[in-house]
């Protein structure tokens, strides 16, 4: 398998998704500008879908905003970004401290070619034995998702999902859900409890991820 | 974020009037998948939607108060593509006339501090204001692939963006570092 291991993902990325209570129309790409949260220039040349009450969706040229009444979402596909991502997620909500978040998921996806056709249905069989599917004809896996406790202290769960990918042909898809939540989901008081464990676990959430997903693409 | 990679446009509608009371199995729910956005679904969930779900969607969104009918056009988003080869995080130190002089942690790979000279050209012009002592910063080498299928190597510095300090902050910084002063019993 030393071939999957020399690989690197043809197609990646990370989000950062917040659920509690925002004001969407509050994060236009101006409004992080005059912040200093992103440029100047940045937010001069951002591709504005809608800036509205119920929601808030703009892209930059490293970075996707997306934010409805109880879901805040940050998503980047470029590597060089991730930290920026985080900063951007940290800066926004110490500005905000009062908004109340409950839930945070760090999300690393993952598009992996695979060298043939073999290889690929290899995979999936591994990950599900068709023995238990005879009464299917020719079945293959779609979509597998696999849920897992935390190791650490926090309160969460980590959802790995395994798929084909659509993007590369022959090709598997990982997304990897490091799910937080407060203590006390009832009354979550604003965001600092999540955005410390933002800054506490990002490093060691984007390596957990990355070792989920090549100990399976290893796994024989 | 798959979602960023689908290679369509599509219509998007906030619906006045949604269509049943209840989480219907195969129906569109939600635009792009990228966040969850009606409210059938469970709003406990911080992943993001799969792909086979994202690519079977018809975009229709919903949100739980609408007002208003919204038919918006919203083309694909063109991110390109950043694999790292070598990834540092630095802290500036010294700032000269046409360098400036930092520290470097290798986030690729463990190993030993390294000190570098940059030069100043390497910032971009948003960035130019954050440039001083103490300033963090993230140098990426690595390949770019863009939305258009074109790789280039590159080299990109990007300062990081924080709110400043509050006083409240500085106070409890300083209290800790004192603490700390006392704990090593340093004068």
């Amino acid at each position: 398998m030393a071939a999957i291991r020399s690989r690197t993902p043809a197609v990646q990325g990370t989000s950062i998704v917040l659920l509690g209570d925002f004001s969407p129309k509050i994060f236009h790409p101006i409004w992080f500008a005059q912040a200093g949260l992103i440029g100047k220039s940045e937010a001069e040349s951002a591709e504005i879908e809608v800036v509205h009450a119920d929601l808030a969706s703009f892209n930059l040229d490293w970075l996707k905003v997306q934010v409805i009444r109880n879901r805040f979402a940050l998503t980047t596909t470029q590597e060089s970004h991730f930290e920026p991502l985080r900063d951007l997620a940290v800066g926004t909500f110490k500005l905000l401290s009062h908004t109340p978040i409950r839930a945070m998921g760090i999300n690393r996806d993952m598009h992996f070619q695979m060298q043939s056709e073999e290889e690929w249905h290899a995979f999936g069989h591994r990950m599900a034995p068709k023995e238990h599917w005879g009464a299917l004809e020719k079945p293959g896996l779609i979509s597998l998702t696999m849920q897992g406790v935390r190791s650490d202290e926090s309160k969460g769960y980590i959802r790995v999902k395994i798929e084909p990918s659509t993007v590369v042909h022959p090709g598997i898809f990982f997304s990897v859900n490091d799910h937080f939540q407060v203590l006390d989901a009832n009354s979550p008081k604003g965001s600092y409890e999540i955005m410390n464990l933002l800054q506490k676990s990002w490093n060691d959430s984007l390596k957990r991820a990355e070792q989920i997903i090549h100990s399976l693409l290893e796994d024989r | 974020m798959n979602a960023l990679l689908l290679q369509r446009s599509d219509t998007f509608y906030i619906d006045p009037q949604p269509k049943s009371e209840g989480p219907q199995q195969n129906e569109p729910l939600y635009y792009k998948g990228e966040i969850k956005t009606d409210f059938f679904q469970p709003d406990d969930e911080s992943g993001l939607k799969s792909e086979e779900e994202e690519n079977t969607v018809h975009s229709q969104f919903r949100v739980p108060r609408p007002s208003v009918l919204l038919l918006l056009k919203i083309t694909p988003s063109k991110q390109n593509h950043f694999i790292s080869l070598q990834k540092w995080e630095g802290i500036v130190f010294k700032v000269k006339k046409e360098v400036f002089l930092a520290k470097l942690v290798d986030l690729t790979q463990e190993g030993p501090d390294e000190e570098a000279e940059i030069p100043i050209e390497e910032v971009s012009e948003d960035d130019l204001d954050l440039l001083q002592p103490g300033a963090v910063f993230y140098w990426n080498i690595g390949y770019l692939n863009s939305h258009r299928g074109q790789r280039l190597r590159t080299s990109g510095i990007r300062f990081r963006r924080l709110p400043a300090w509050t006083e409240e902050e500085l106070h409890k910084a300083r209290s800790e570092a004192m603490r700390i002063r006392d704990l090593m019993g340093w004068k």
